[in-house]
Order: C-alpha cells, then sequence, then structure tokens
C-alpha cells in the first residue's frame, strides 16, 4: 500500500513536503526541522509531540515565516490548499494568516498588548481583513467572548490582558485566534503553562471549536497523554525528524519505533506507581544539539540508533509510518 | 521499634502583607514524615507548596506553628544554633541553571557546602565532588566545565549532587523535575529513588504534576490557596479521594486513553471519510 487510507480519501488543508531548517551556528549546522513531511485534513487534530528541541515549534514558525534569521536555511514545501507558504511574500502571508491560519502560543501574557484593552486586540484582526467595521466590532467580540466561555463579556471587553487569570488569558488569545475564522488553527503548547483543572477546560474548548468549525488544528505539546486524549492523528518528533506518525489508536496500540516506545515508557501517568520507568537514551549523553553523526535512542532494553542520514521511512500498517535506519544490523551490534 | 518521625509540623502558617492585602499563603499546616518515606505536596500554582517548603528550612521564617526535626523544635533556634541542624537538611529547586553558580566550575559548585562547612581540605573536596558527580551520573566530564556547558537534565543532576554532599537527612525538591522533558524526568526521578534507598533518604516532594507525585510519594499532601485540603497514604488520595477539590484535580488530569477508546476513534474518522 504506497498511498494511506486517509490521504486518498479527502483533500489535506495542509500538506508539508521535505521540510527542511538548518540553523547554521558557530558550533556547525544545527539540523531544527529534517525533512519532514506530513498534512493536516479538516477536522482533524494532529498532535506533534516530541521533547524540547525536537523541532516542534521551529516547524510550525517556519511555515508561518514568523522565523526569519540569516543564519537559517529553509527548503521543501509547505502547501495550504495548494499554494506554497515558504514562497510566499510578507504580504501574501500576512492575507492568510488571521482569516486562513490562526496562531495560539503557549505563554498568553507575552502575546497580548499589555496596554490595549483586550476587546480591541480581538477586534484588530477582523477589522484589518475587513470582515467586520468598527462600528461592528462590540457585538462581534462579545459574541465571540461568549463563545470562548468568558462570563460577563460586555464588561471584559474593556479590561487589560492583567486583569484576567491565565486561562481566561488563553480564552482570549483563543478568542483572537478565532476571530477571522479561520480554517487551520495552530495550537503551539497551548496550555503548558496552565493549571491541570484549567488545561481540561481550553482543551475541551479546542475540541468544540474544531467539531463546530470544521477546523484543522495542529496541536504542539510535550505532554504525550494529552495529545493521545485530543488528537486524531499523532507525529513523535525528535531531532528534527518524524520518527513516527500515525493515527492515536495506531501509536498506542502498536508503537514501532524503539524512540516511541521510550516516550510511552517514561510517561509518567496516575498509575504508574511501582512499575519500572523506562528512560530514554544514556544517563551520561544527554545531547542539546544533535550531532551530524549517529546517537543512540534506546528504550528498556531495546536499542536504536539515531542516524539522520541513513533513515528509511517505513509505513507499517495503513497510514502509520515510522523510520528505521536502512542497515538495520548496526544497530543490532549494540 | 518503630520508625521515628523525622519532621513533624504542628500549625505552620505564613502571611505575606498585612490588612487587607494579606495573602495568607501557609495557613495551620500540620503533617509528619517517618524517616526514609516521601511526602508529595501537590497543589495548583498559587496553593502555597512552595512557601509551605521554604518555611520548613526558614529559608522564609514562619509567622506561627512549630517545625519539630528529629524530635528537636527548630522554629526558634537563634542564626548559629538552627545552622548546625541546617547541614541535614538540603533543598532542590526547579530551575537547576538558576541555581548553581554560573561563575564557578561544577566541581567548585558541589565542594561549596563543604568549603563552607571547612570540610576536609581542597584535594579531599575534589575527589569528594568527583565521587558525587559520579554517584548522580554525570561523568567523563572534568571537574572544571562551567554549569552553562550541561543540558538541563545534568544541570539537576549537578543541583543534587550538591544538595548530598552534606549527607543530608531531608531533601525538599520543589519543582525539581518540572523544566525537564519526559525522558530526562524519568532519569532525575530514577536516580533520587536510587538515592533515596542507598541513604535512607527522606523526601518532601513539591509538584504540580499528578503523575510525579503519585509514582515519588508514600504520602501526598493536597494544598489549595494555602490550605490543607486532604492528607493521606498516596493509594487514598488517588484512589479513594475524600475531598473535593482532591477529586476535581485527581479527575482533572488527562490520562492515557484505552486503546479500545482510541480504536473507536479511528474507526469513526475512517467513517467520516467515507460518508
Amino acid at each position: 500500500m504506497t498511498k494511506s487510507t486517509t490521504d486518498s480519501l479527502r483533500e489535506p488543508i495542509l500538506e508539508v513536503k521535505n521540510l527542511k531548517v538548518n540553523f547554521s551556528t558557530s558550533d556547525g549546522t544545527l539540523y531544527a526541522v529534517d525533512d519532514i513531511s506530513y498534512n493536516v485534513h479538516p477536522g482533524e487534530v494532529l498532535g506533534l509531540v516530541g521533547e524540547s528541541g525536537s523541532g516542534k515549534s521551529v516547524n510550525v514558525l517556519t511555515m508561518a515565516q514568523l522565523l526569519n534569521s540569516n543564519k537559517m536555511t529553509t527548503s521543501g514545501e509547505a502547501l495550504y490548499r495548494g499554494q506554497n507558504l515558504l514562497k510566499m511574500s510578507q504580504v501574501e502571508i500576512a492575507k492568510l494568516l488571521g482569516p486562513e491560519i490562526g496562531f495560539v502560543f503557549q505563554n498568553p501574557l507575552s502575546s497580548l498588548n499589555p496596554v490595549m484593552k483586550i476587546g480591541l486586540q480581538i477586534a484588530e484582526g477582523p477589522i484589518h481583513h475587513g470582515i467586520i467595521t468598527k462600528k461592528e466590532a462590540k457585538d462581534y467580540v462579545v459574541d465571540l467572548l461568549n463563545k470562548v466561555g468568558i462570563n460577563d463579556p460586555d464588561r471584559r471587553y474593556n479590561d487589560y490582558p492583567h486583569q484576567f487569570s491565565g486561562g481566561m488569558r488563553q480564552r482570549v488569545m483563543i478568542a483572537i485566534a478565532m476571530a477571522c475564522n479561520p480554517k487551520l488553527l495552530i495550537c503551539d503548547e497551548p496550555t503548558t503553562a496552565l493549571d491541570v483543572t484549567v488545561e481540561r477546560q481550553i482543551l475541551d474548548l479546542l475540541q468544540e471549536l474544531k467539531d463546530k468549525h470544521n477546523l484543522a488544528i495542529i496541536l504542539i505539546t510535550h505532554n504525550l497523554n494529552l495529545a493521545m486524549n485530543y488528537s486524531n492523528r499523532v507525529a513523535v518528533m525528535f531531532g528534527g525528524k518524524i520518527m513516527e506518525i500515525g493515527s492515536s489508536y495506531h501509536l498506542l496500540s502498536n508503537p514501532m519505533h524503539a524512540y516511541t516506545k521510550g516516550l510511552f515508557g517514561a510517561n509518567l501517568e496516575i498509575g504508574k506507581k511501582g512499575k519500572t520507568l523506562d528512560t530514554l537514551r544514556d544517563a551520561g549523553g544527554i545531547l542539546e544539539q544533535l550531532p551530524e553523526g549517529s546517537l543512540v535512542l534506546s528504550a528498556g532494553k531495546e536499542n536504536e540508533y539515531f542516524d539522520r542520514d541513513n533513515l528509511l521511512n517505513v509505513e507499517g500498517e495503513p497510514g502509520h509510518f515510522y523510520n528505521t535506519l536502512y542497515n538495520k544490523e548496526a544497530s543490532s551490534e549494540l | 521499634m518503630s520508625v521515628k518521625n523525622i519532621l513533624e509540623v504542628n500549625n505552620l502558617s505564613k502571611t505575606f502583607g498585612r490588612g487587607s492585602h494579606a495573602i495568607r499563603a501557609v495557613q495551620d499546616i500540620s503533617f509528619c514524615i517517618r524517616e526514609g518515606s516521601t511526602l508529595g505536596v501537590l497543589g495548583e500554582s498559587g496553593s502555597g507548596k512552595s512557601t509551605l517548603g521554604r518555611c520548613l528550612l526558614r529559608l522564609i521564617e514562619p509567622d506561627n506553628g512549630q517545625v519539630r526535626f528529629q524530635g528537636e523544635d527548630i522554629t526558634f533556634l537563634n542564626r548559629d544554633e538552627f545552622r548546625k541542624r541546617r547541614k541535614n537538611m538540603q533543598m532542590i529547586f526547579q530551575n537547576p541553571y538558576g541555581s548553581l553558580n554560573p561563575k564557578m566550575t561544577i566541581g567548585e559548585n558541589v565542594c561549596d557546602p563543604l568549603t563552607i562547612w571547612g570540610l576536609g581540605d581542597s584535594i579531599s573536596r575534589r575527589q569528594e565532588a568527583q565521587r558525587l558527580l559520579d554517584l548522580v551520573g554525570v561523568r567523563g566530564r572534568s571537574l572544571d566545565h562551567f554549569p552553562h556547558e550541561f543540558s538541563g537534565g545534568q544541570q539537576q543532576r549537578i543541583c543534587i549532587a550538591r544538595a548530598l554532599a552534606l549527607k543530608p537527612k531531608l531533601l525538599v525538591c520543589d519543582e525539581a523535575t518540572s523544566a525537564l522533558d519526559v525522558s530526562v524526568q524519568a532519569q532525575i526521578i530514577n536516580l533520587l529513588m536510587d538515592l533515596q534507598k542507598e541513604f535512607k533518604l527522606t523526601f518532601i516532594f513539591i509538584s504540580h504534576n499528578l503523575g510525579v507525585v503519585e509514582y515519588m510519594s508514600d504520602e501526598v499532601l493536597i494544598m489549595q490557596n494555602g490550605r490543607m485540603k486532604e492528607l493521606s497514604t498516596t493509594e487514598e488520595i488517588y484512589k479513594y479521594p475524600k475531598n473535593k477539590y482532591t477529586k476535581t484535580l485527581i479527575g482533572s488530569v488527562p490520562r492515557m486513553p484505552s486503546i479500545e477508546e482510541l480504536k473507536l476513534k479511528y474507526e469513526l474518522d475512517l467513517d467520516r471519510l467515507k460518508g
């Protein structure tokens, strides 16, 4: 089977093909995103999980051209409804951000303007894109605030960000992201700064908005439980590579890559007391920057080399891909 | 003979500010810990867990109440007297880089407590630093590297080595694994538990992460708005929570869904595509 079931049945809203992002540093090239391909469909949540430095955020920020540095080289394609985002000018991409693609970031306080009333901040986007007029702004925003679950929106319209709690600010962020009715919502660690009780409310809200508007959501998180709960498909990233991608069902029931197994093994959730906790990688060799050569990923008794130049992408079952080494024997020598 | 309580806390309180601005960070908290066991302190941000941890070591002076360490009331000891006991109580913080001296090499950082206490000479201290770093799994690196040359997980190991330098009895870990990735977090937790077995350490493990606290702790104290909501064995708290807040807290953690649940979702997705 060459084409996965999911792919052939409907058109993806976003197609990423062989995306590469390299940074040249004084210590050599850093492969932040290394030849990744995936797609997202309307009405679907794609979870991107991985540890810090695995390239989750760089991947989405590059697509929206929010990262700009002369030390950075990009190649590959990111097709949003057939248009390559990476080739667009700043003006063209600015037209897409808002009405087509919305962003929710981790830290709501630093993403909000502290000296601007939140009502105006929410209305800014839709007014700029000509979706509403200034006169309609208040009603439009109040309606949005209602949708994201903020009580007494009439009064809150005139409040400043510091008058909101962390969870409420994140709701405001979601309202801003949703203000222009985007088709694709990219949530970069939307609840990492929040307490568990609030986290649940925010994710349930995202889920509800997704169902109502047939949104496509990319949910970036390092929390495996969260990704498995709220995603239809999950991609596991390591060292800029997607090590494994598939439906959450396939990934949980039949993880193929040692790293994915390791992540599940190291994941601390309620009910693990007394069980042994897997650790990934050699205790002495945690690498923040990834070397060009190989390094060992281990999960429990299993060892697997990570060699970025020598990886083969295999489809284990329909729609479930994982990376493996061309030369498997190299890893069994360990 | 039954195991002794290493720490007893009675009606501990701390209020910041006064009048209408007063924040009652810790209100009337009492508990005791057996030697060699772990007490998890669980709560959301702003619940007063860190203030509680700091009050125990008198990094913040409590307003009221009593802390008894190894049977002795340490709450109102004067500075010098307290300092002698303080050797047995150490703390590990959330941000390892922020708690290591960036201008000292890791060797100096680790043997800093020994230097302060004037224990051993410079050669024996260096040997001790090397031994401690080996113990916590920072191997193969010279003592003369600086903290910034290490990753977050390695830095946290160095902090643990430093905390162990004076052979303490009690370790207060304030969100010690919260800044770390899952795999690194697992390593640090395994390390802490090994060390606990080896040296009969007593831990107070402060965290907002319910999974980590369950894994580490024998008993769990739940805090909300400075008050103790529930204190019981880990099993009781997680399986049969009694307090309403505890129930909400435990209930809101995303658990790993069952394979059956996900299968159902997957099949729905497939149907939706075809239909």
